[in-house]
């Protein structure tokens, strides 16, 4: 089968019906013979199944061992699948490893790419005859990265000097210098202050927007997803849970809102709202749209006595995932 | 094409200079610490009258290319270290031979010390009476089987190090033991007694840089080590290719 | 006022829990049991086999017989042996810890420095050597047929422990070096030591004055087997029994002098580096 045959052209990522079931060798428990051991299989994927066309930016969530370094792994051609296809911009990662990694970028938030015992700008050159990265195109990135991350200062100091946001800007421009057309990112923000973490996500959205570089990103933190991606991918158990965009996350868990009213004097009764906390008059709700509709929430607002102020959110999206990942826990 | 596996060499050398060259010199002191007792512990034996199977000037030549070139008679990579870290994952994020980046990666380790050491060796050695010139050019293409043969038992000992869950330090004593006898590089084979040297130099690992020395000293016949080594070639890298691939899913699933 | 020593009971009760975590790793299933055992016997039947084949080839090495080699031999494996059994933790190399930005472990650990690095033992998957050093010993004294004097065993049990004070004392003498530069030193010890265990099994009987004399003194290889075996076997002169002693507390007490000077400029200057698992590649 040819490339092409795998996936049209407009996609950038194609997963057709993967799984990935892993074996160890396991001591039985409380096994008298200390040289016996039984096979166990893990199905870290269970038949999976999606597609990200070029430009997307896709945020791929899941608790803890669901199954996300993985499916990056098998994306990336480090593991192969035990079952079904995989495409990654037409090509097989299996098969196609070395011309794949020339238009893929590849960053574990907990690795580094950069040679430990160099200067950072002696990895990039590095990067650059590795990765027969032209002349004029390495200068440019080069140039962009500078600007946009702003690593000059950094460009001469040893990798292992370096702190946890200075290596993780710089693990950033590394894997950008050859443009890659998809990226994939497994915890990018881990471990990052406020400051490094916003210059991160600034970043990543504007390569996004303005080169169309496709983006899928992994990570626990789900504001920051929310604010990068415009669909999210999320596993449980192996399995593909939802596909879809963040708006539509909400209504599984129902339509909730969260607001805040702020009166004169005593809290007000809201039939159909549940009471979250209130201090000095701020009393804070949260109210699920699906069964109270907004006209009869700002009704039952217009009512209340002395009421000063009112201010409505969205409930925070950390809430609702830890709903759903409580919800497949049971 | 090469230029990445060059410049590879290149970055790995220049990761044990970056720091100055003056933190090599413990590594070179106690090279030659090793060396001169070993030379001298042929010099008391010669003396002692016995009936030895290789001459002196044989015995010291061998020990001397030993120490001068010991990074490259039995072959250290940087896959001990890297299992420690579960480093091995980044070799598949790079579009390059994954043995090539090991194999660059080790040959730029080398460079500092055969520049600083065994190249000023090689040439001092014939002040102290101690000749260095192969004995037949067969020596050359034994020594690039003997390299490449302590590659595949690199890549082997990886994989059992993999397998045994990341012990690297059982798969360091294993290698360890091999250096120190199983290679003859420190003993030559030729000179054990009650007729080892028949049997021992057709196990695997006495391939490794001990088939090569013999040959350099001449105390071996090169119709004899070369379609040795050659064999061993043939076999040990086909089952590091086939055991590292099968070995793939346990060195980068690890942690997720 | 709070107690901060650390009782004789306590540091048994430490030793013992780091006894049963070597045992249970050992333990966790029968092929891991198994390949380490077999690649200790490897290991350790190789580390004395070239010498000792040489010996009993050529009847002896410079005036040393066939047996008083592997006495020496045996010697040297009871040294390394018990320093690789109680060294666990990379008490023994020192450098690594510093080199690695590690000792901040030992900061937050409410011990002192010393327990701290001797406790970490590994009397099951580290004792190959010792053992094997022991039934080496055996056979070598069955076969020397030497009367020995009665006192005899109480030199050798000094002998080795002033042997040990020498190894130790090299490794963190020069691993002070790396309080300076942690990068560039991280290894220095690893060096010494193994530089240490493959010189040591050397016998210098034989060898020039100008070989022997800076292997028991610039780098006293040479008191790590070859000297305290001459000593116990009654060759050497009786002033000469008293030197490694003499070097073991002058090389002990440079070594400490040297390592808590190194060790207040690193509280002093920190460390910019911290690497969990270390490296080395």
């Amino acid at each position: 089968m040819s490339r092409a045959d795998i996936a049209p052209e407009h996609t950038a990522v194609m997963v057709d019906s993967v799984s990935k079931i892993f074996t160890q060798w396991q001591k039985k428990e409380g096994g008298g013979n200390i040289f016996r051991q039984h096979k166990k299989t893990i199905a870290a994927l269970e038949d999976i199944t999606f597609q990200i066309e070029k430009g997307e930016f896709v945020a791929y969530a899941g608790p803890n061992g669901a199954g996300k370094s993985t499916t990056m792994k098998l994306l990336a051609g480090m593991l192969r699948p035990t079952q079904g296809r995989i495409s990654v911009l037409g090509m097989s990662p299996e098969k196609d490893r070395i011309p794949l990694m020339k238009r893929l970028g590849v960053l574990f938030g907990n690795r580094t790419e950069l040679w430990w015992d160099h200067p950072v700008i002696q990895s990039f050159e590095w990067k650059k005859v590795v990765w027969d990265i032209p002349d004029g195109v390495y200068r440019r990135n080069l140039e962009r990265m500078r600007e946009l991350l702003e690593i000059d200062g950094i460009l001469n100091t040893f990798a292992r000097e370096l702190s946890l946001g200075q290596r993780m800007r710089a693990d950033l421009a590394m894997m950008l210098l050859h443009s890659p057309e998809l990226i994939l990112l497994d915890e990018p923000t881990l471990g990052l202050d406020v400051v490094a973490k916003r210059q991160m996500i600034e970043f990543l959205k504007k390569i996004n927007r303005e080169d169309g570089v496709t983006i899928l990103v992994t990570s626990h933190d789900m504001d920051d997803l929310e604010e990068m991606a415009r669909r999210i991918l999320m596993i449980s158990k192996g399995r593909l849970a939802y596909d879809g965009d963040f708006d539509g996350l909400r209504l599984l868990t129902g339509n909730m809102t969260h607001f805040t009213v702020t009166t004169d004097g005593g809290q007000p009764e809201l039939a159909g709202c549940r009471l979250l906390g209130g201090q000095h008059g701020a009393f804070e709700y949260e109210a699920d749209l699906s069964r109270t509709s907004i006209r009869l929430l700002l009704e039952m607002l217009s009512h209340v006595d002395g009421i000063r102020d009112v201010e409505i959110r969205r409930a925070p999206i950390e809430q609702i995932i830890a709903q759903l990942y409580q919800a497949w826990k049971s | 094409m090469y230029g990445k596996y060059a410049m590879t060499v290149r970055m790995s050398a220049r990761a044990r200079t970056n720091g100055g060259l003056l933190y090599l010199v413990p590594e070179i002191f106690m090279r030659l610490v090793y060396l001169v007792p070993l030379l001298f512990i042929w010099r008391v034996l010669a003396e002692s009258g016995a009936e030895v199977e290789m001459s002196v000037s044989q015995l010291l030549s061998y020990t001397y290319i030993n120490v001068v070139a010991a990074d490259l008679m039995v072959v250290n990579t940087c896959l001990s270290a890297w299992d420690f870290d579960t480093r091995s994952m980044e070799m598949f994020t790079r579009p390059m031979s994954v043995f090539g980046q090991v194999i660059a990666r080790t040959v730029g380790e080398w460079m500092p010390m055969l520049v600083l050491f065994s190249v000023p060796m090689l040439l001092l050695a014939p002040f102290w009476g101690i000749g260095v010139l192969p004995r037949t050019l067969w020596a050359v293409p034994s020594l690039f089987l003997s390299i490449s043969l302590g590659f595949a038992f690199e890549f082997l000992f990886y994989c059992v190090t993999v397998r045994l869950r990341n012990v690297s330090w059982l798969t360091y004593v294993i290698r360890s033991a091999i250096v120190s006898f199983f290679s003859g590089t420190v003993i030559p084979f030729r000179i054990l007694p009650f007729g080892m040297d028949r049997w021992i130099a057709c196990q695997p690992f006495g391939s490794l840089g001990g088939a090569f020395l013999a040959l350099y000293v001449g105390s071996a016949e090169a119709a004899e080590v070369l379609p040795l080594q050659l064999f061993w070639n043939v076999i040990m890298w086909a089952a590091a290719i086939c055991w590292f691939w099968r070995s793939r899913e346990r060195m980068v699933s690890f942690g997720g | 006022m709070v107690d901060n020593r650390v009782s004789v009971k306590r540091y048994f009760r430490l030793l013992g829990i780091y006894a049963r975590m070597d045992l249970a790793s050992l333990a966790r299933d029968g092929k891991f049991m198994a390949l380490v055992i077999a690649a200790d016997l490897i290991s350790n039947i190789s580390a004395v086999s070239g010498i000792f084949l040489l010996a009993w080839k050529f009847g002896g090495i410079g005036g040393m017989d066939r047996f008083e080699v592997l006495f020496m031999l045996a010697y040297g494996n009871l040294v390394m042996g018990f320093l690789n059994m109680m060294g666990g933790c990379n008490a023994l190399f020192p450098s690594r810890i510093i080199g690695r930005g590690q000792w901040e472990h030992m900061f937050v650990m409410p011990l002192p420095y010393g327990v701290q690095l001797t406790v970490g033992i590994f009397p099951f998957t580290g004792s190959s050597t010792f053992l094997s050093g022991a039934a080496l010993l055996i056979v070598a004294l069955c076969n020397l047929e030497a009367s020995l004097p009665w006192w005899w065993p109480g030199l050798l049990v000094l002998l080795l422990a002033v042997s040990m004070v020498i190894v130790v004392a090299l490794s963190y003498l020069l691993s002070s070096l790396a309080f300076y530069a942690p990068v560039q030193c991280e290894e220095i010890s690893s060096t010494v030591i193994y530089s240490v265990e493959r010189t040591m099994t050397f016998p210098l009987s034989g060898m020039p004055a100008y070989v022997r004399y800076p292997l028991l003194t610039l780098f006293p290889a040479g008191l790590t087997a070859w000297f305290p075996t001459m000593i116990l076997l009654g060759k050497t002169a009786t002033f000469e029994t008293f030197y490694p002693t003499a070097f073991a507390l002058f090389a002990s007490l440079s070594a400490a002098c040297f390592f808590k000077k190194g060790f207040r400029y690193y509280v002093k200057k920190g460390i910019n580096r911290y690497v969990p698992g270390g490296h080395r590649s």
